[in-house]
């Protein structure tokens, strides 16, 4: 229904092209820096548009496959690991806690009629749509007097909550979508309800329930702010904080630089090329209705 | 059977507890302790007690309030309309047929996919004055003859911490709005045809008005996480120049964090958390009427 012709088809084809480049030269910029050696680059009016010299010694030395000289980069190179490490811990551990919760909530939500579920529902919502920094003040005294600062907890207990309330907003509205005929015939084969909902229903919300479990991912993964905060040394601080702590330390080349953002990066991308429908279906149906 | 089990409200209210003990902990209580913190005298580790008002009445005859205000005005401003405008565009253009479609629509997601403060380090390299790709793109392409720092002037920095937001949060909007445009049955185009509307007519008149359910929350969505914006701010500008970036998100964590008076901090960070409460509420009486 949609042809277009003339100047029209013109104007699309450049802004489709304008979108494809805007979106995929910063990671070739990145590419480029990681794999180029700091005096074609640093200093440079034009740095190196095309990689020269390649090496992937800055990947070597990020991962500690290589020793390197100088102490200040073996540090960073360090650092950078154990954050890697510590945003899996942090990333992995919400994700499966804000599956949990969120799961049994979604349930109750949409299939269940209890006392006080509206306000629960109100609650959940409402907190999605706190900012984190309102949440980061308070929540700083309230850590530092369980004395749970600069360790995992902090971390995991606020992305365990904000990706909750992502899974079960989505996925009461996923379960509201699929009809309860199923679970209702378990049930009168003699199934509890709970029994309905982890062997019935489940297994059938699988697409919903891969979509949220990766959105929650990508989130922890990413998070910063309370990252920032609520950690003050290398036992728990996550790989975006270490990487903004790179920037403009002059002692740390563009390249390991580059190379760590290359890493970071490398997780969330795949995950969005390979899952790519199910992250969209996720965040269009369920994160719009609401 | 039914006698074994456990009743439905008893179960419903066993299957939410953990959820609802976790939010009040991470969001009930801490507003509750924000707004005690907010009536606190604290500096540092020692607080002076009570002072009522005091921190809200200083914030506001510091100014220090109304600048962030402004600066969030926009910035958020800048975000949601270019980022309205730019998704539209783009969702109109990937919603027609064309090679490799499916290719640049999976490649939309990416920008959004990679964490904030990544896409923050990644631009606050390009964009440096003398050794950047941005810049020496510009001078390549013959826009830029020396060096010039974004960040030093109060209008570019506003310009480009909206420009890299808008790289990596306009994909959601494209997203929606596809998904908006996707809903529309043919057959309205097709009777459209037929009466002889022209392209912009059909836009106009056609997908707009069916959009407009869809745009609007997206709108409201928007505008709540822009008052959350801080990783960019924080990475890119500092608040800079002077107080050009210092959003609400920035300003109270600069309260908090940097001159370590939490009651001050509080104090905004509260009132962030009533801006933010409003535009909640018009958005659940905005999606209850729609439905």
């Amino acid at each position: 229904m949609n042809e277009l012709s003339g100047w029209l088809k013109v104007l699309h084809r450049l802004v489709v092209a304008f979108v494809v480049i805007a979106i995929l030269l910063p990671f070739y910029w990145i590419f480029v820096m990681s794999v180029t050696p700091q005096r074609y680059i640093a200093g440079q009016a034009i740095p190196a548009m095309i990689p020269v010299d390649v090496s992937f010694d800055a990947f070597a030395r990020v991962l500690g496959l290589v020793e390197v000289e100088a102490a200040q980069a073996e540090r960073a190179a360090m650092m950078f690991r154990r954050s890697m490490f510590n945003s899996v811990v942090v990333a992995g551990a919400s994700t499966i806690l804000a599956l949990i919760f969120g799961l049994l909530a979604a349930y109750a939500l949409a299939r269940l009629d209890f006392p006080g579920k509206n306000a629960s529902y109100v609650m959940i919502l409402g907190s999605r749509l706190l900012a984190q920094i309102t949440l980061a003040v308070p929540m700083f005294t309230i850590f530092e007097i369980m004395g749970i600062l600069d360790t995992y907890l902090p971390l995991i207990i606020m992305n365990t909550s904000f990706c909750m309330a992502w899974v079960t907003l989505i996925m009461d509205n996923y379960f509201d979508m699929i009809d309860s005929e199923m679970e209702d015939a378990a049930r009168v084969d003699g199934c509890t309800r709970f029994g309905a909902f982890w062997r019935v229903l489940l297994p059938m919300a699988r697409p919903g329930i891969i979509s949220v479990m990766l959105i929650s991912f990508l989130f922890a993964w990413g998070e910063f702010l309370y990252a920032l905060l609520f950690t003050s040394s290398m036992a728990a601080r996550t790989m975006p904080v270490v990487l903004s702590m790179f920037l403009g330390q002059f002692a740390i080349e563009y390249r390991l630089l580059a190379a760590g953002l290359v890493m970071g990066v490398l997780p969330p991308v795949i995950i969005a090329l390979l899952f790519q429908r199910f992250i969209v279906q996720g965040l269009t149906q369920g994160g719009l209705k609401g | 059977m039914q006698g074994r089990e456990i009743g439905e409200g008893k179960l419903g209210i066993l299957m939410s507890t953990p959820a609802m003990l976790l939010i009040i902990l991470t969001a009930v209580i801490p507003i509750g302790y924000a707004l005690y913190l907010s009536t606190q005298d604290i500096q540092g580790i020692m607080n002076h007690g009570f002072v009522g008002l005091e921190n809200y009445r200083e914030i506001i005859e510091t100014g220090r309030l109304q600048s962030a205000l402004i600066a969030t005005l926009l910035f958020g401003g800048g975000v949601v309309i270019f980022q309205m405008v730019a998704a539209m565009i783009v969702a109109l253009a990937l919603n027609v047929k064309f090679m490799g479609r499916n290719i640049v629509r999976s490649l939309i997601l990416i920008p959004w996919a990679i964490p904030t403060a990544l896409v923050g380090v990644m631009w606050s390299r390009f964009l440096s004055a003398t050794d950047g790709y941005f810049n020496a793109t510009l001078r390549l392409l013959g826009l830029l003859d020396g060096e010039m720092n974004w960040f030093l002037n109060r209008g570019t920095a506003i310009l480009m911490v909206v420009l890299v937001d808008s790289w990596k949060f306009t994909s959601i909007f494209v997203m929606i709005f596809l998904a908006g445009l996707q809903a529309i049955p043919t057959t309205f185009y097709e009777a459209a045809l037929v009466d002889g509307a022209s392209r912009v007519q059909r836009f106009f008149y056609l997908t707009l008005p069916l959009m407009k359910p869809v745009i609007l929350v997206a709108l409201i969505m928007r505008t709540i996480f822009v008052f959350h914006a801080f990783d960019l701010i924080y990475i890119l500008t500092g608040g800079g120049p002077g107080d050009a970036t210092r959003v609400m998100a920035y300003y109270t964590y600069q309260e908090s964090f940097t001159f370590l008076r939490h009651g001050r901090g509080a104090a905004v960070a509260f009132i962030l958390f009533l801006m933010t409460g409003i535009v909640t509420v018009i958005y659940i009486k905005l999606l209850g009427s729609s439905e």
